[in-house]
């Protein structure tokens, strides 16, 4: 009876931790904005996943390009066939540890946090480093918010002289999650 | 007792091992946990971009305007590439296409359109995107499409029994769109078309005119691609002889959210109840070559 119950409990101590510090969301939110003079372009996809390993500082998500929507119908064919090609890339990655030290198990609102992590998108992998706010709520659940620029020359996507002036090299890209707590 | 403790030992060793092995191996299948909790990793394996827009030349192309955009086409071509008389047909604007085609849900299409000749033409359409082209596990090797359209002649006609006649005024056209895109580069298409008169020209002309178009692009980079597209109309219907089928060939010009198309063709008529069938002179001995253009500007409603 006795090892049962020392079962029992170790069991659950392990769901337990390893279920606290992972949170998850499937509907996070990333939008990116292309400003040039004559046009700005703005696709969001508000089926990102993301996994925040509260223990670690390590956050990742998952952006399916199929899943970014345009004004135009037209306009989000072309950027999948003629830009990201997602039929051979269908996701852009990113993996990334938080370099400050903050304590995420209690309420507070951190504005300015490094993370350093890997991006992946279009097949190059690169280094990168962003900054983000992350807002822990009395309840446990976690806001996360960034804002950072990708360079498309950097990641091997082109862009034809017939549309030079109406796409930016610089792409803005912004983030927002919401990872509900697991108490 | 004693084998009661070791046991108890090997529980605790087992217990931590879960413990060490749960909260290790997150890390290295990260990626996998989130690829598995994306949404529509699955499910969205469309083909798309077979086609650079609902055209592939003059005919319908597989591509379909999704729901709530609305497509705004204005087609021209000119007169017959004769010489520097008549500035190589630029001169006389031969004929002129209007149409407005909407997306009522990704798979049902509506549209209306006027072309001024022969006819002042007017047509109502509409195309239902029936099977799509899907890569994946579960393959679907062709895009399949109808295309329906009712066309009304509002021109004068005479005698006054013909002008009353409004029946007559009326032609049906369907079209079965079967596409596939081969690749990156190159995407085919046929299309085999129906068109009904209720009233001919002649009265030996049947009523019932079969023809097959056959087609396709070839992506030259990511922004143009080059397009050919040739109706072959059956042999029931010789009155025109040589002059019925239609060829053009041309290029698709994209420059996000609009697309551009240049072609030469031996058609003058811009709607499919009429180049599919008659109106089109010789492109290759005769060279009754005509040059036409059209623009696209999609909005979203």
């Amino acid at each position: 009876m006795k090892h049962l119950v020392t079962f029992a409990f170790i069991l659950l101590i392990s769901v337990a931790t390893s279920a606290q510090e992972k949170l998850i969301t499937k509907t996070g939110k990333v939008t990116f904005l292309s400003k040039t003079p004559i046009e700005d372009i703005e696709a969001k996809n508000s089926q990102t996943a993301s996994i925040f390993l509260v223990d670690k500082k390590t956050i990742a998500f998952n952006v399916l390009l199929r899943s970014f929507r345009f004004e135009k119908a037209l306009m989000e064919e072309h950027f999948n066939e003629k830009y990201v090609h997602s039929d051979k890339y269908p996701a852009a990655k990113f993996k990334g540890v938080i370099q400050d030290d903050i304590d995420l198990k209690k309420p507070n609102t951190y504005n300015d946090v490094t993370i350093d992590g890997e991006m992946e998108f279009h097949g190059v992998a690169k280094q990168i480093k962003v900054n983000a706010s992350i807002i822990v709520n009395g309840d446990g659940s976690i806001e996360f918010a960034s804002m950072f620029s990708l360079n498309l020359e950097e990641y091997e996507i082109e862009v034809p002289s017939l549309v030079k002036d109406k796409i930016s090299p610089d792409i803005q890209v912004s983030v927002a999650a919401k990872y509900a707590s697991n108490k | 007792m004693k084998s009661l403790q070791n046991f108890n030992t090997l529980v605790l060793l087992l217990s931590f091992l879960f413990f060490f092995n749960t909260s290790f191996s997150q890390d290295d299948d990260l990626f996998n946990e989130l690829d598995n909790i994306t949404i529509n990793k699955k499910t969205n394996n469309e083909v798309i971009a077979t086609f650079k827009s609902t055209r592939l030349l003059l005919g319908q192309s597989i591509e379909r305007v999704r729901k709530g955009q609305l497509h705004f086409r204005v087609s021209h071509v000119f007169s017959k590439i004769k010489g520097i008389d008549n500035f190589f047909g630029l001169d006389n604007l031969n004929n002129m296409h209007l149409s407005f085609e909407y997306g009522l849900t990704n798979y049902i299409q509506f549209g209306l359109a006027r072309s001024n000749k022969p006819d002042k033409t007017y047509s109502g359409n509409l195309k239902l995107s029936l099977l799509r082209q899907k890569s994946g596990k579960r393959k679907t090797p062709l895009s399949i499409s109808y295309y329906g359209n009712v066309d009304y002649k509002s021109r004068n006609y005479a005698p006054e029994e013909r002008d009353k006649n409004f029946e007559g005024r009326i032609d049906y056209i369907n079209q079965i769109l079967f596409s596939r895109k081969m690749g990156d580069h190159l995407s085919l298409q046929l299309s085999p078309t129906w068109v009904h008169r209720n009233l001919t020209e002649e009265i030996d002309d049947p009523n019932e005119i079969y023809s097959i178009g056959v087609g396709g692009r070839y992506l030259l980079s990511g922004s143009i691609s080059v397009n050919m597209e040739y109706f072959y109309t059956l042999p029931t219907f010789d009155s025109y002889d040589i002059k019925k089928d239609t060829f053009s060939i041309g290029l698709d010009i994209e420059t996000g959210g609009h697309v551009f198309q240049l072609f030469f063709t031996n058609a003058f008529a811009l709607h499919p109840g009429k180049f599919a069938i008659n109106q089109s002179g010789d492109f290759f001995t005769n060279r009754d070559i005509n040059f036409g253009f059209s623009l696209l500007r999609t909005f979203k409603i």
